[in-house]
């Protein structure tokens, strides 16, 4: 009853007094079906929604109880609502990318020459060609979308605004401080090709970096992340391709415009005043003098140099300190929305239906080996007793919820009360039926829903003609959690040595059929034992790789690998803030390393490349 | 050969020259981080602005993206343009073959000076301590000499 019943109370007699909640679950047919590869279940997803939630969900029908309610479908469903929901923010962030873009990208705020509202608003438009072409060609191969494909907008805007700058500020270089009176549209469009000529390198390498970082990981083991990264290296190409062609061609229109003296997106509006001199494109930023005058000689002073490579050290001991205790945690339950009636239901069902541990299933099959292997099955429990305080973890078998094997049960009836009320077979010597179809007849007979054995009824798998397929027991593991940053979790590291434990324990049963144990966990445990060896597999080769385009493109090795064991450090502390924020390892956090370093590269090669272009006079020939 | 004396003299002098100030990669970290800092600067800033927004989301997917984001940006930046150039400036690698010459100085001028100094320099560098940098400067032509000469040199030209 404890099953049906939350916070049941019984009297001395063993008699139901009260309760605090009840739970009612509706199985339906299983009518699902293959559809390209995935399984799909439309009509019963159809009923879920038109009958079983529309009549939950019904709040006045249900003024004096509080309901807790979830559906097979409940999870798609919301977290479809989640993205739609949280597209707001991805408007919020285009608009905030406007005013930057506004601010920075020309020389001026005001709409007038120098200004490049109109390129803003270009880069937008690239940035959104890019991400829409790349969501459909994704999902023309077929890629699958997960909950962390949401915020790959956000993603290509950081990637495609960093485009537009480069551009941008290639197309000031090459002004080599021309009047733009002075300026023809051919000579226009000869300063947008050199323009592109520079930046174009520059742009290619970021794009490349990026796109092989998140191709090497789309051969990930991890589904999530494979598909992420596949998704997102379609869409950097977009980006790129979008940015060399699209982006390029306005920004001449919009050199003609400045050219003309026209103010900016009000282009039909000519400015009155020709001051022509406000804007030569010759002068440094307040940003780059910063850098000349305060910052580059702060940091190249020899104390300076001192103090950035101790405080670098002492960041890098960090970093190795938070990677290597970064724990491997099942977020599953953070991906449900907080205000989402599955929240509302895991909290009732924690409250009012604490399991005490997470099942196990031990299935065996064919009737035959049942019959033959009958007495040691039914004395499984010596196998699986004395095991809960070390691998696999499993629950002493002296209760009926940590233990149900209807062998068992089937033994200890025939021996009290022989085989009478249930069919009557004769029984051999051992207590057993004598024969294997007796056997079959019997095992059947007991299990009824009617028979005295009928709590096994869902133990037992029977193919269309009533032959014994398989049968499973039933066992527990115990709960194991540790503390964490005081919070009771779930001890992944406990956990995959018990699953590996199980799999073994029911391996090195050579003398019964084969078995096969599952644990609905099972699946959670697989991703925990992978993701941590995805992790630094494939950030590993990203890096290695982001290393050897470094090299190719910059041609010095020596520059190269300072650039990449640069960036190895980065993620490494990157690692260790995480562990300091207490973010854990699961599919998301996985997916940002991996962005990480595609971004932290790019940061790191654009100064290491400048590096190499400067100071050439010891070198001349 | 040379006596260990003369090796550890000319090393240390080496050392000091090009490790601790005083050698032109100082001066190219500086350029690069005039050239590039801005551009990187704002690269940086622009990302982080990206998906700033979504650390006031209540998704964990999105919550985690932000920060992670943040983190990336903020390091990124901080290896990229604090910790990169003090290394380029103590192990950076000699410029490419097409190298800008440093401002102020003409080429072609450049060159037949120095000849000469390349030639001093190479008698007086063991092969040993040449081996980590183009082991250029002569302990008699400091780079403020050589600036200063660049310096005149082109205002002859204009």
């Amino acid at each position: 009853m404890e099953g049906v019943l939350g916070g049941a109370k019984f009297d001395s007699d063993d008699q139901l007094v009260s309760a605090e909640a009840i739970s009612i679950s509706y199985f339906l047919e299983d009518r699902s079906e293959v559809d390209g590869g995935n399984l799909v279940d439309p009509v019963n997803e159809q009923w879920e929604q038109d009958v079983f939630l529309a009549t939950v969900q019904k709040e006045d029908d249900y003024s004096s109880l509080s309901l807790a309610y979830l559906s097979s479908r409940s999870f798609s469903d919301e977290f479809g609502g989640e993205i739609t929901g949280d597209l707001i923010y991805v408007n919020v962030s285009y608009f905030v990318a406007l005013i930057f873009l506004g601010a920075t990208l020309g020389s001026k705020f005001c709409c007038g020459r120098g200004s490049r509202w109109a390129m803003a608003l270009s880069t937008l438009i690239l940035i959104a060609l890019a991400t829409v072409a790349g969501f459909g060609v994704a999902s023309l191969f077929g890629l699958l979308y997960g909950p962390v494909h949401s915020v790959l907008p956000f993603v290509l805007l950081g990637i495609g605004v960093d485009d537009a700058f480069v551009i941008a500020n290639a197309f000031d270089r090459e002004r080599e401080g021309i009047p733009r009176e002075s300026e023809t549209d051919e000579g226009l469009v000869k300063r947008g090709s050199r323009a592109l000529a520079r930046a174009g390198a520059s742009i290619t390498v970021t794009s490349l970096t990026d796109l092989v970082a998140f191709a090497i990981s789309s051969t990930s083991a991890l589904p999530a992340l494979a598909s992420f990264c596949a998704f997102a290296s379609i869409n950097i190409f977009f980006l790129w391709a979008l940015a060399a062609t699209f982006f390029t061609s306005t920004m001449v229109i919009d050199e003609k415009r400045q050219r003309d003296n026209r103010r900016d997106i009000l282009c039909c509006f000519k400015r009155k005043r020709g001051n022509a001199d406000e804007d030569n494109g010759a002068q440094e930023g307040w940003l780059s003098s910063y850098f000349r005058k305060y910052h580059a000689p702060t940091i190249l002073s020899t104390p300076g140099k001192i103090v950035t490579v101790a405080v670098f050290a002492a960041l890098f001991g960090f970093g190795i300190y938070g990677a290597v205790n970064l724990p491997v945690e099942d977020s599953e339950r953070n991906f449900i929305p907080a205000d989402s009636y599955i929240e509302a239901y895991s909290e009732t069902a924690d409250k009012y239906f604490p399991s005490n541990g997470v099942s196990l299933y031990l299935v065996f099959e064919g009737g035959q080996n049942m019959y033959e292997n009958r007495e040691s099955l039914a004395q499984l429990s010596d196998r699986v007793s004395g095991k809960s305080q070390e691998p696999p973890y499993i629950a002493e078998p002296n209760s009926d919820s940590t233990y149900r094997n209807m062998m068992t049960g089937l033994h200890d009836y025939l021996d009290a009360n022989g085989s009478d009320a249930i069919g009557g077979a004769a029984l051999g010597a051992d207590g057993w039926p004598a024969t294997y179809s007796d056997f079959a007849t019997t095992v059947q007979a007991y299990v009824d829903p009617r028979g005295p054995g009928s709590r096994y009824v869902s133990d037992l798998s029977l193919d269309g003609s009533d032959e014994i397929q398989s049968y499973r027991v039933k066992l527990e593991y115990v709960r194991l959690t540790k503390t964490f940053r005081g919070e009771t979790i779930d001890d992944s590291d406990k956990q995959i040595e018990s699953m590996d434990a199980t799999r073994e324990m029911v391996d090195s049963w050579t003398d019964l059929q084969p078995a096969f144990p599952y644990s609905e966990k099972f699946i959670s445990i697989e991703g925990f034992k992978i993701i941590g060896t995805e992790l630094y597999r494939n950030v590993g080769l990203a890096i290695a790789c982001v290393g050897l385009i470094v090299f190719l493109t910059i041609g010095n090795i020596v520059m190269a690998a300072i650039i990449t064991v640069n960036v190895a450090f980065c993620i490494i502390e990157i690692l260790g803030f995480m562990f300091a924020l207490g973010i854990v390892i699961d599919s998301v956090s996985v997916i940002n390393v991996v962005l990480a370093v595609g971004l932290s590269i790019d940061y790191s090669a654009h100064v290491g490349h400048c590096f190499m272009t400067k100071g050439a006079f010891l070198h001349m020939e | 050969m040379r006596s260990n004396f003369d090796v550890m003299a000319c090393l240390t002098q080496h050392l000091l020259f090009s490790y601790l100030g005083g050698s032109d990669k100082n001066e190219r970290a500086t350029e690069s981080l005039a050239d590039m800092g801005a551009s990187v600067f704002n690269g940086a800033l622009s990302t982080f602005l990206a998906v700033a927004v979504l650390l006031f989301s209540t998704s964990y997917v999105f919550k985690t993206l932000a920060t992670q984001f943040a983190l990336t940006v903020g390091l990124g930046v901080l290896h990229g343009l604090v910790l990169l150039p003090v290394v380029l400036s103590l192990l950076g690698p000699k410029p490419f073959a097409s190298a800008e010459p440093p401002k102020g100085a003409k080429a072609s001028v450049v060159s037949e000076k120095l000849e000469k100094v390349t030639r001093v320099e190479s008698v007086s560098v063991h092969p040993d301590t040449s081996a980590e940098t183009s082991g250029i400067k002569a302990p008699a032509v400091g780079y403020d000499e050589f600036k200063e000469f660049c310096k005149t040199e082109n205002a002859d030209e204009v």
